[in-house]
């Protein structure tokens, strides 16, 4: 091609590439929310942040978003947060649980739905504490036998989607249940599985000793630290 | 330094002293120089003045800026006519920077710059020789709020509100054609910010002081409409 084009056609495109917010002149918008504990307590000193989507989100990237307002929980546990509104990205918020809750996530769409009366009303949150588990799977046994086990727990996330403050639930996910599988050899008589879950929720073991019927085992996570073991 | 500032003031002294002359020549008319001349006392009539300022500004107010904002400097341009008497009318262009030092109350920015253009009309009082003491207040007027984000990258929103600026100024004339001005300006702009109810009472006004001193030049020595 001929440099004489391919030069403004570079430009051009460049400026095509150079993404970024578009924000709404004049405008704000209110988030309001209420922060309390399982049983029914304020809490305070939350913070509140609202950024804008970026596409790699539900990858798991929340780098790139922009944060467009943040604040903290008052003493009662209500909060108000003073935002900018993109035009046409998604409008996130998150209430930041820190290491001793879990974080709670709540999405909707500018482009789809502007702000009833430019208020965000998230309602009554409720932070589920966080917990990290410590599963020692132990073999007494003597004898070599191997063991396969599926764990169920709660995943430590929850994500709400709303349009025109309906929860789109296809889009949205609490404390869903998740399983992971393994099977060990016979001759290692330890094994330890970490993970993080909900304080208060109920972990299930389904397992199968040397390939014999099922048997199932269950327990509830009542430590922020908990640690169980698992013998057979 | 010193002196090419001298030589500066020296060469307008010179250029300003001689068209006076010139002028004062020109008219054959006794009578109406006598007039000037009396005018010079008693008015110290000036046709243009234009200034430089720079100031601090100073958030004021329980509104998002008094609550949000810290003051980084700010900078004007100014152009006053006088009209008739000691009445004058006045142009102003400026700049005003801020930083938020509380993202809560203002939404998430970085910084602000104001940028302003206004005319205010006034009124100048003569209290002693060499001191001009002046009062306006703004007619019309509108600033645009420019909220960035990060420093080096071009992601911004704006804002715009109708200026209401009232000020006082005090000048002391170094030269006939020069004065060292130390201005006060109060700002009380009216934003055309939309927001939720429960947000009105912080995001309605835009308020704030500004505090600063420059320099002034004079043009002309009548008013637009003599007396």
């Amino acid at each position: 091609m001929n440099p004489l084009i391919r030069l403004p056609l570079l430009l051009l495109s460049l400026l095509l590439l150079q993404c970024g917010p578009d924000f709404q002149s004049n405008k704000r918008v209110l988030i309001l929310g209420q922060i309390q504990n399982i049983n029914g307590e304020p809490l305070p000193n939350i913070d509140v942040s609202a950024t804008t989507l970026t596409d790699d989100y539900f990858q798991g990237n929340q780098q790139d978003g922009y944060l467009l307002g943040r604040n903290k929980s008052n003493p009662d546990g209500t909060v108000r947060v003073t935002c900018l509104l993109d035009v046409n990205s998604d409008f996130f918020i998150k209430v930041n649980g820190n290491d001793e809750y879990i974080d709670y996530s709540y999405v909707f769409n500018t482009d789809l739905s502007e702000p009833e009366d430019l208020v965000i009303n998230i309602g009554t949150v409720t932070l589920q504490k966080r917990a990290n588990v410590t599963l020692n799977i132990i073999r007494l046994n003597q004898m070599d036998m191997p063991i396969e086990y599926s764990i169920s727990y709660q995943l430590p996330r929850c994500a709400e989607v709303y349009e025109d403050s309906l929860l789109i639930l296809d889009q949205s996910s609490c404390f869903d249940t998740t399983s992971f599988n393994r099977s060990i050899d016979g001759d290692s008589n330890q094994f330890q599985e970490d993970f993080v879950s909900l304080l208060g929720s109920i972990v299930t073991i389904t397992y199968s000793i040397n390939n014999q019927p099922q048997m199932i085992e269950s327990f509830t996570i009542n430590q922020s630290d908990f640690t169980y073991e698992f013998n057979y | 330094m010193n002196s090419i500032i001298k030589r500066i003031f020296l060469g307008f002294f010179f250029l300003f002293t001689m068209t006076g002359y010139a002028q004062s020549m020109d008219t054959s008319d006794v009578e109406r120089s006598d007039t000037i001349a009396a005018n010079m006392r008693n008015f110290r009539p000036r046709l243009l003045s234009l200034s430089l300022n720079v100031y601090a500004p100073i958030p004021s107010g329980d509104q998002f800026i008094g609550q949000g904002f810290e003051g980084k400097i700010g900078g004007n341009f100014k152009a006053q006519l006088m009209i008739y008497k000691q009445f004058f009318l006045n142009v102003g262009l400026g700049q005003t920077y801020f930083s938020v030092k509380d993202m809560s109350v203002t939404g998430n920015y970085r910084s602000t710059r104001i940028s302003n253009q206004y005319i205010s009309v006034g009124y100048e009082f003569l209290p002693i020789d060499n001191i001009r003491l002046g009062i306006s207040a703004s007619v019309f007027g509108n600033a645009e709020y420019t909220n960035k984000f990060r420093e080096g990258i071009s992601v911004i929103q704006s804002d715009t509100a109708k200026l209401n600026i009232y000020e006082l100024y005090v000048d002391y004339e170094i030269f006939y054609f020069m004065a060292v001005t130390v201005n006060y300006g109060y700002r009380n702009d009216k934003t055309n910010i939309d927001v939720p109810q429960e947000l009105e009472s912080t995001f309605e006004r835009g308020q704030f002081h500004m505090i600063g001193f420059g320099l002034k030049f004079y043009l002309g020595d009548a008013n637009l409409f003599q007396n």
